[in-house]
């Protein structure tokens, strides 16, 4: 009896000793569901461990060392300073125009819809086209201003897919009644010659994207997109009209 | 069906109601944000996978199995990339190499590749194949990690991991790439949302050209240029992006205003984000950007910085998805504080088909 109860402790040992043996391994066979767990019970935040969180976490973390890592570490400075000016030189090409543009977008941001489009689209296209920009990019969304400020800023595009009906509506009206002259914001120009070159291009009758242009010397009427491809009529300085397109 | 599949069907079938519907209909911030703003999940592999009605039921299976470990090495690579091959490489391999060149330390490289997960977005493939692939599609820095995976206790397991770069998949040459990023190279004839949007549709399209959803055979990954040479143009591309960011928002006012704006949009607070952006933001995107879908939402914090003059412009979007983006903008005031001009919101990948 007592034979086997030393048998059994030294069973009981020996699995003991197998098992502290083998502890750091089975550490290391940690799963990814433990690991998760793992991560969460020792956010720093505590009250928010959901996988986004701890996601958002790593995110600021990984900024905040990058940081301290170029302020720090002559090789990371090297490094992330190469990297960061073939950015910054890509950067660099549009601050002219995000300059003027902003300026253009901010006096006319908390304008009225329709006319502050109107207005906002004339200016831009101005900048625009003194900077050589395609208009292609050029859409706009009257309601939604202030996005697109954003998007203006870089040179200039806006992306949109869905317009009002009325929208559309308008400019048609726009165009059948011709643009008066004191139409404020989309032509103070008083030659009427060329309000009939002014035409909504919408092949399908559905208008996804839509880009307005009202100018005031050298520039672009109207000019209408659809999937990317856009007509503009465009009235040069010498009163002679351009059809561009671009895709 | 699965819960990961079914998903993924509604969620196209919903992106294509809403691509199709007549413009009268609400205004969109910019196309596919409505979606999700009417409660469509934003799972990252929702972004490409279609299953026709024919599919077979193995490849239902293999999206929906592979899909879930997908999602996880997302995950961990955001967390902590060193452990990707401890939990997902197929026995006997590590396929996950974690070295990127000219990175000064360890630590900035698991940084940097942190960064790379936490803007990709998932792409399965070849899914009747014997191995099919799962693409990491990273728009900001034009970059897949191409994985191939195989079947392994009921599960799938990594077999595989390879850098390739978009522009290389599309055709491009040693010679011909660039460090810089197309989107970021094609400023300013395109904007920064356009040029993400259509080099998205670019590359996805092209990644499939390659490896369709539903193919069977087993294809290898283009490596014309070399992985060592992906590599290199990989750590440059993130470097410079992370570089660039973490100087905005690491510390400083920027950083205080974007957990300000990320808060609002989190709590899906109209009245604090009218509070944040004053005039900058119109009524109709306040209740867009704050009813979006909270897997959209949640977690979110800066993805991009583009900064230049006077002007900042700072994308963001949740740890757990790369497709819609918000993005929040400052003009240096006089005082060398920055004021925000304005607020909005982007589906990248909003071109793809």
């Amino acid at each position: 009896m007592t034979g086997a109860l030393l048998r059994g402790l030294a069973v009981l040992l020996a699995l003991a000793a197998l098992a502290s043996f083998v502890a750091p391994g089975a550490a290391q066979a940690q799963t990814y569901e433990q690991f998760v767990e793992d991560l969460r019970t020792t956010d720093e935040q505590g009250n928010d461990r959901t996988d986004a969180a701890l996601m958002e976490l790593r995110a600021k973390q990984a900024a905040a060392a990058t940081a301290q890592a170029q302020k720090t570490s002559q090789a990371a400075r090297g490094f992330f300073g190469s990297a960061k000016s073939l950015v910054k030189k890509h950067y660099k090409r549009i601050a002219d125009v995000a300059g003027e543009a902003m300026d253009v977008i901010g006096a006319y941001i908390t304008g009225g819809p329709m006319e502050a489009l109107i207005q906002f689209a004339g200016s831009l296209a101005d900048i625009l086209v003194e900077h050589g920009i395609p208009l292609a990019a050029l859409r706009v969304c009257p309601r939604v201003l202030n996005p697109l400020a954003v998007t203006a800023c870089f040179g200039v595009a806006y992306v949109v897919s869905k317009f009002d009906d009325e929208i559309e509506e308008y400019v048609k009206r726009r165009v059948r009644e011709g643009l008066s002259d004191d139409d404020e914001g989309v032509t103070r120009n008083r030659d009427t010659r060329y309000r009939g070159d002014i035409k909504i291009r919408a092949a399908t009758g559905d208008i996804n994207n839509l880009a307005v242009g009202g100018g005031s010397t050298s520039t672009i009427d109207v000019g209408v997109a659809r999937g990317g491809d856009v007509e503009i009529r465009r009235r040069n300085r010498r009163h002679r009209i351009e059809r561009q397109k671009w895709r | 069906m699965h819960d990961a599949v079914r998903s993924v069907t509604a969620w196209i079938t919903l992106w294509r109601l809403f691509r199709g519907r007549r413009a009268g209909a609400a205004i969109a911030v910019v196309a596919g944000f409505l979606a999700i703003a009417l409660g469509a999940p934003a799972q990252a592999q929702s972004g490409g996978v279609g299953l026709p009605d024919a599919a077979s039921s193995r490849a239902v299976q293999t999206l929906q199995a592979l899909s879930a470990e997908a999602e996880k090495v997302r995950t961990t690579g955001v967390l902590d990339t060193t452990r990707i091959n401890d939990f997902f490489a197929a026995r006997g391999a590590a396929p996950f190499l974690i070295g990127l060149p000219r990175s000064p330390d360890r630590a900035t490289t698991s940084n940097l590749w942190s960064y790379f997960f936490r803007g990709s977005q998932i792409y399965p493939a070849r899914l009747n194949a014997e191995r099919p692939l799962v693409g990491y599609y990273n728009v900001l820095a034009d970059a897949w990690l191409v994985t191939r995976w195989v079947r392994q206790d009921d599960t799938f397991k990594m077999s595989d991991a390879r850098v390739l770069l978009g522009d290389v998949l599309q055709g491009a040459t040693a010679s011909s790439v660039q460090a810089t990023p197309r989107w970021l190279a094609e400023l300013p004839d395109r904007t920064v949302v356009n040029g993400l949007q259509v080099q998205a549709a670019a590359a996805v399209r092209a990644f499939h050209a390659v490896h369709p959803q539903l193919a069977a055979g087993a294809a290898e990954v283009d490596d014309r240029v070399g992985e060592a040479f992906s590599r290199s143009m990989l750590s440059q591309r993130l470097a410079g992006l992370l570089g660039v960011l973490a100087d905005v928002t690491a510390e400083g006012p920027i950083a205080r205003l974007e957990t300000q704006f990320a808060q609002a949009i989190k709590a899906g607070d109209g009245a604090a984000l009218k509070r944040f952006a004053g005039a900058a933001v119109e009524p109709r995107a306040v209740s867009i950007m704050t009813q979006a879908n909270r897997r959209v939402r949640e977690g979110l914090s800066p993805l991009l910085a583009v900064e230049t003059g006077g002007v900042t412009v700072v994308f963001s979007a949740a740890p757990t998805q790369a497709r819609f983006f918000y993005f929040t903008e400052y003009h240096r005031q006089a005082s060398g504080q920055p004021a925000v001009r304005g607020v909005g919101a982007f589906d990248a990948y909003a071109q793809v088909r």
